[in-house]
């Protein structure tokens, strides 16, 4: 409803007519974000273990179980000046010891937020990218509680991209997963090794 | 507070799951003394599984499953168990030592989707020592993907007919005789792939002495879940990536894309492990269009080299179409809401994953590589 809302108030602003609600959706609205001739803007945003979006902040990213198994970093872009419309969002972080990545790439709408700029939709974890951080048979350290790289990036179809880069520290984001989560994330995991239930 | 954890998974608790009777037995046969082919190619023609002839005494073994019938309209997702170092005395091979893959044939009756061997790791829907599991149109824990998320990839195919590949000289996939082993077959028998003749899988794992392996084999599952093909976002790409972590390189020797009718291509990229960017066309050493019977790539014709510390990188593109007249949008929808609790806002007759082919879809990724430095799942 709070997306809705929000999207409603977006039309508003851009004058355009809002969609009734009976209109089934059938093509991203195409509402351009802020202005077409300005640089693009991009902020990192994240899904946090509570479902709500937040800002990047003092850099901490919850490690969290998603429907796949593992643990994911849910990140995403909210961004203006640029075409909400089938963006390319690249979400990827990087262990600074050994230089190795994980990363998500996958095509996206941004919802407007009414103020010019748009992000990804609210408890939708597919519109955020999914970096696969665990099980970790990749950092050289723990990835909770380590320092990475983190990069955030956007291309839109007018040819715009917009590249973000912060220092992070993921954590067990679910006190109820944390044994489990300690456990895949850890320097070293193998598969199939024996960890708490999820 | 409401925690993600809830929110992802109260629903996938709530399908909660029926099975329909008490499931056969799977079989394990061998040393019955039978011909050996040495070709290297899946075939993907029509064989009887039954004429799948078991390796001779002491040099593999056969096991398969029961003869099923797929009713129309039913999709069937059965996972059957077997230990190693039954299948080996079976075969009239040591029980007591290592089952060393090196040949894999399988052969399965027409309206396969899929079948996947997974060695059995972390226990918990799927219980080896309680038999069978059988599943039927997305309900029971053999459709449940997080039952077997840390069970390393042994072997697939997802070809109608044969599939027999011999591994490069000395490559063996080593199997503990400890260990259980799961197959799992997706018999589908609706409007996008039929079922006529009932399924069933026969498979041979012919063995390699011990003397004679110079370098084990280790294989790669990596599975994109969060997939929302949407009429909003009608031809979404998604991309993903998988390390290896190995500290030499390594040859990939087989490789499979997994997706359903909705996906257009599925590519596979050798990738450098520290790169943002796509790879170039140069590096993509696997692609495939065909959603349905997909091409199993495998030695001697894929033979790609790695190199150390470097992994690979997969991509799927989807194009959203019109739902079949059964499901229709409110059939999609009704899924979206009550496996991922979408609220009412975000649905948009929306293909997500999960098990049916007619709904859901998937972007999965098999590779097959030497020498092992892991077995490695990503997601």
């Amino acid at each position: 409803m709070r997306r809705a809302l929000i999207a409603l108030v977006g039309f508003a602003l851009v004058g355009c007519p809002a969609p009734s609600d009976d209109d089934a959706p059938t093509a991203c609205p195409g509402i351009y974000l802020g202005d077409a001739n300005a640089d693009p803007q991009l902020e990192i945003i994240f899904l946090g273990a509570d479902t709500e979006t937040a800002d990047l902040g003092d850099g901490k990213v919850p490690l969290i179980f998603p429907p796949q198994g593992g643990r994911v970093l849910f990140v995403a872009a909210r961004a203006t000046n640029v075409d909400p419309c089938a963006a390319t969002l690249t979400g990827a972080i990087r262990d600074p010891s050994n230089k190795k990545l994980q990363l998500d790439k996958r095509t996206v709408n941004l919802v407007p937020t009414g103020d010019g700029w748009g992000e990804a939709a609210e408890k939708d974890t597919s519109s955020f990218a999914n970096i696969p951080a665990c099980p970790n048979q990749w950092s050289e350290t723990d990835l909770f509680g380590g320092t990475y790289e983190l990069t955030v990036a956007l291309e839109t179809k007018d040819g715009k991209s917009i590249t973000k880069t912060a220092t992070i520290t993921p954590f067990c984001g679910e006190p109820e997963n944390e044994a489990q989560c300690r456990c895949i994330c850890k320097k070293g995991y193998v598969l199939g090794e024996q960890c708490a239930a999820p | 507070m409401a925690s993600l954890r809830a929110f992802l998974l109260l629903p996938t608790v709530a399908l909660g799951f029926a099975l329909a009777g008490c499931p056969d037995e799977p079989v394990a046969t061998g040393g019955s003394g039978g011909g050996t082919t040495t070709s290297s190619q899946s075939t993907g023609t029509s064989m009887n599984p039954d004429d799948l002839k078991a390796p001779p005494a002491g040099q593999g073994v056969q096991f398969a499953t029961p003869g099923i019938s797929i009713a129309a309209g039913d999709e069937v997702q059965n996972c059957y168990f077997f230990q190693v170092k039954d299948l080996a005395t079976t075969g009239g091979l040591d029980p007591l030592k290592s089952l060393n893959l090196h040949q894999v044939e399988i052969a399965q009756k027409d309206g396969s989707h899929h079948m996947n061997i997974f060695r059995v790791k972390t226990v918990v829907g799927l219980d080896p020592t309680k038999g069978p599991s059988l599943g039927l149109n997305g309900m029971g824990e053999c459709f449940k993907s997080p039952n077997w998320a840390d069970w390393p990839l042994i072997a697939n195919t997802q070809q109608d007919g044969t599939l027999d590949w011999t591994f490069p000289d000395g490559v063996a996939n080593k199997l503990d005789p400890n260990e259980w082993l799961m197959l799992q077959t997706h018999y589908v028998n609706a409007t996008s792939q039929k079922t006529p003749e009932g399924g069933k899988v026969v498979v041979n794992f012919w063995h390699l002495p011990d003397d004679k392996v110079t370098a084990e084999m280790g294989t790669i599952f990596a599975t994109q879940q969060s997939v929302r093909i949407c009429q909003s976002n009608p031809n979404p790409t998604f991309t993903k990536s998988c390390q290896i972590n190995s500290a030499e390189p390594v040859h990939v020797i087989g490789a499979n894309g997994h997706f359903h009718s909705r996906g257009k291509k599925f590519d596979i990229f050798a990738w450098d492990g520290v790169s943002v960017t796509t790879p170039p066309e140069a590096d993509k050493f696997y692609s495939s269009s065909e959603w349905d019977e997909p091409p199993m790539l495998h030695s001697p014709e894929l033979d790609r080299t790695l190199p150390a510390n470097a992994g690979i990188l997969y991509t799927c593109e989807f194009q959203w179409s019109e739902p079949d007249p059964a499901v229709g949008c409110q059939g999609l929808n009704d899924f979206d809401k009550t496996k991922y609790m979408t609220p009412d806002a975000n649905l948009d007759c929306c293909y997500t994953f999960g098990p049916t082919v007619e709904k859901n879809e998937h972007c999965n990724a098999f590779v097959y590589y030497y020498p092992k430095q892991d077995d490695v799942t990503c997601f």
